[in-house]
């Protein structure tokens, strides 16, 4: 399945965000979208779940986003918030569960199959033994895993990750990008933003940098993350270390800030 | 609430255990049977529970015998349509609590947060003012609800601050039932002090004393149109305690679910405030024991305060009839019995609501 997006600017009381964004994303690739804060990444994704309103088009497979019944879209892309915390103290399950929303109709409650599911993806997670708990009482690397979980359980195409990474041990983290390289494995297409453009280079196929609104680069790590790229977005100086086994990370370069 | 084996049986999945809450709700329900056995047999007439069956069983087959003995007038006049006014009323409250509760995604939130008892209590005040019957007492009070809560939808889709309805509608919510207090103020201060001003501060502290049969099988109706979606949309409502945005991207009509609940939640309130005048408390509060009883998870939630709301008023209005000598606002009692009751739970249990 492909999400294309054409000619797609958004913008919040006359201020454009987003400024004719071309792109698109297959499923099984890995999309990491790097930008400075406020760069609008997150509006990009609001833009895709159809939670804003945009200029220009956003396919899914040729298939404008928002003439799809909200219904079946739920089948195609799943979103993993940022941390939150709900109001009331639901059980990681009954977090779980609402990702099969979709598959249970509006008069029904969740049937056998659906607490099934939402076991397997816990268990494809490796947190089964959280079903139980307290979902507000977890630790945040496990409610982003219970996240995940949710998003998993509405067994989507894509999966639109927001800053899976951020509030996360350096452990958490690592396990994060682990599991996301799994899951592109099983066809997924994942999209996912971080600040940490060593997690771009950990586990991306691919990655989009965004700057005032536009894409500046568009294409793989190593070729997007340039030491020019990284200082333009972030305005510091960047150096990009290649590591024994292959893998680069990127470290601040001594007197830095470029402003 | 949560079943934890030993880690010898673990299993892959530790599921929170569903039989405990069919218990509670089950318990819940023949606690509540046997209170209205109970609430039906005692007062300053007192009719024993085989002589309350006798009656209601003979009345089923129109037995001509009993039907003009004090014990049976005492039951249908007088007795039968207050416990049904407590069920009712108790049930309707604590149903809609908890259906605003999760909708608004908020624990402090209470029936009357779209201004709905604000505006029943101007509208029951504005009938006794134009020295209406109690019927049309009550028809203004319901009338005036549902006006209020209109009112404040009709400005929040007016404002209409993008991205933010649910606050909107609360401000909204807020500014309509402030208006309407003050309406409510003006008409008691227009008021006779000597004849109609008591009147109004009377129904506006509660009493189930004057409810009629008749008055039951309105309210009755109006409140199953009410409650009967809410426990339809049950498992969509879950969805909207996490939120615009994450009930959208999982499939959830979040507008037309929130719309529907509203709607129930109003008619229901309303048709409970324009029976029993204002009845603070249970709303609020009986929510938050059913939560601790049965957990957050609005399938199960609902039925259980629904349950729990009837206990709590019928018991309350019970003791009202039997204990003092003068009868004491239900208003009143609700808040003076309910207060310590809930200071223990929420002493003892480990699941408040944060």
């Amino acid at each position: 399945m492909k999400l294309t997006l054409n000619n797609l600017s958004v913008g919040y009381n006359g201020h454009q965000v987003l400024k004719k964004i071309c792109t698109s994303f297959s499923t099984g690739d890995v999309v990491c979208l790097l930008g400075p804060n406020g760069c609008g990444k997150t509006t990009l994704f609001k833009a895709i779940l159809d939670l804003l309103p945009f200029d220009g088009n956003i396919c899914l497979d040729e298939r404008p986003v928002a003439a799809i019944p909200r219904r079946e879209r739920a089948l195609m892309l799943a979103y993993v918030p940022q941390l939150h915390i709900p109001p009331f103290p639901f059980t990681a399950l009954d977090v779980v569960l609402t990702g099969r929303t979709p598959f249970i109709g509006l008069f029904s409650s969740p049937s056998k199959e659906d607490t099934n599911k939402a076991c397997d993806a816990l268990e494809l997670l490796n947190i089964g033994h959280l079903g139980a708990r307290d979902y507000a009482r977890l630790s945040g690397g496990e409610r982003q895993m219970v996240l995940i979980s949710r998003a998993l359980a509405q067994s989507p195409q894509f999966l639109i990750m927001d800053e899976p990474t951020s509030h996360l041990d350096f452990g958490n983290q690592l396990r994060i990008l682990h599991l996301i390289r799994r899951l592109a494995m099983k066809e997924i297409g994942i999209i996912f933003t971080t600040h940490a453009p060593d997690h771009a280079f950990a586990c991306a196929s691919r990655v989009v940098a965004i700057l005032d609104g536009g894409i500046v680069a568009d294409g793989l790590p190593q070729e997007v993350l340039t030491q020019s790229v990284l200082s333009r977005m972030y305005r510091i100086k960047v150096d990009i270390h290649s590591l024994p086994n292959g893998r680069c990370v990127c470290t601040s370069a001594s007197g830095g800030i470029c402003d | 609430m949560i079943s934890v084996k030993s880690d010898a049986e673990k299993p892959a999945v530790a599921l929170p255990a569903p039989a405990n809450h069919t218990v509670v709700v089950g318990g819940l329900a023949a606690s509540l049977l046997l209170l209205v056995f109970v609430s039906l047999s005692i007062g300053r007439y007192p009719i024993g529970i085989h002589d309350v069956l006798a009656i209601l069983a003979g009345s089923l087959h129109l037995s001509p015998a009993l039907q003009d003995s004090p014990a049976h007038l005492v039951l249908f006049n007088v007795r039968l349509p207050r416990v049904c006014a407590a069920l009712i009323v108790g049930a309707s409250l604590s149903g809609s609590g908890a259906c605003y509760q999760g909708i608004f995604r908020n624990p402090m939130v209470e029936p009357s947060l779209l201004g709905v008892t604000a505006g029943s209590a101007f509208g029951a005040a504005l009938a006794i003012l134009l020295s209406a019957s109690i019927v049309f007492i009550q028809l203004s009070a319901f009338i005036f609800g549902i006006i209020a809560v209109l009112t404040t939808a009709a400005i929040a889709s007016v404002v209409n601050r993008s991205g933010e309805k649910t606050l909107t509608l609360i401000l909204c919510g807020i500014v309509t039932g402030t208006l309407f207090a003050s309406f409510l103020s003006l008409a008691k201060y227009v008021a006779d002090p000597n004849s109609k001003l008591p009147a109004i501060t009377y129904w506006l502290m509660g009493s189930l004393a004057s409810v009629s049969m008749t008055d039951i099988q309105i309210a009755v109706i109006s409140v199953i149109t009410g409650l009967v979606p809410l426990m339809l949309l049950r498992w969509r409502i879950n969805t909207l305690a996490f939120g615009d945005d994450e009930a959208k991207s999982l499939g959830v009509n979040t507008s037309l679910i929130r719309i529907l609940a509203i709607v129930s939640s109003t008619l229901m309130t309303a048709s409970a405030v324009s029976i029993s005048g204002m009845i603070g408390w249970i709303g609020l509060v009986i929510p938050h024991l059913a939560r601790m009883l049965v957990g957050p998870s609005f399938t199960i939630l609902l039925p259980a305060s629904v349950l729990l709301g009837a206990l709590f008023l019928l018991f309350v209005d019970t003791v009202a009839r039997i204990v003092f000598p003068v009868e004491i606002p239900l208003g009143i009692l609700t808040a003076i019995m309910g207060a310590p009751f809930f200071i223990l739970l929420l002493s003892r249990g480990k699941r408040g609501w944060v």
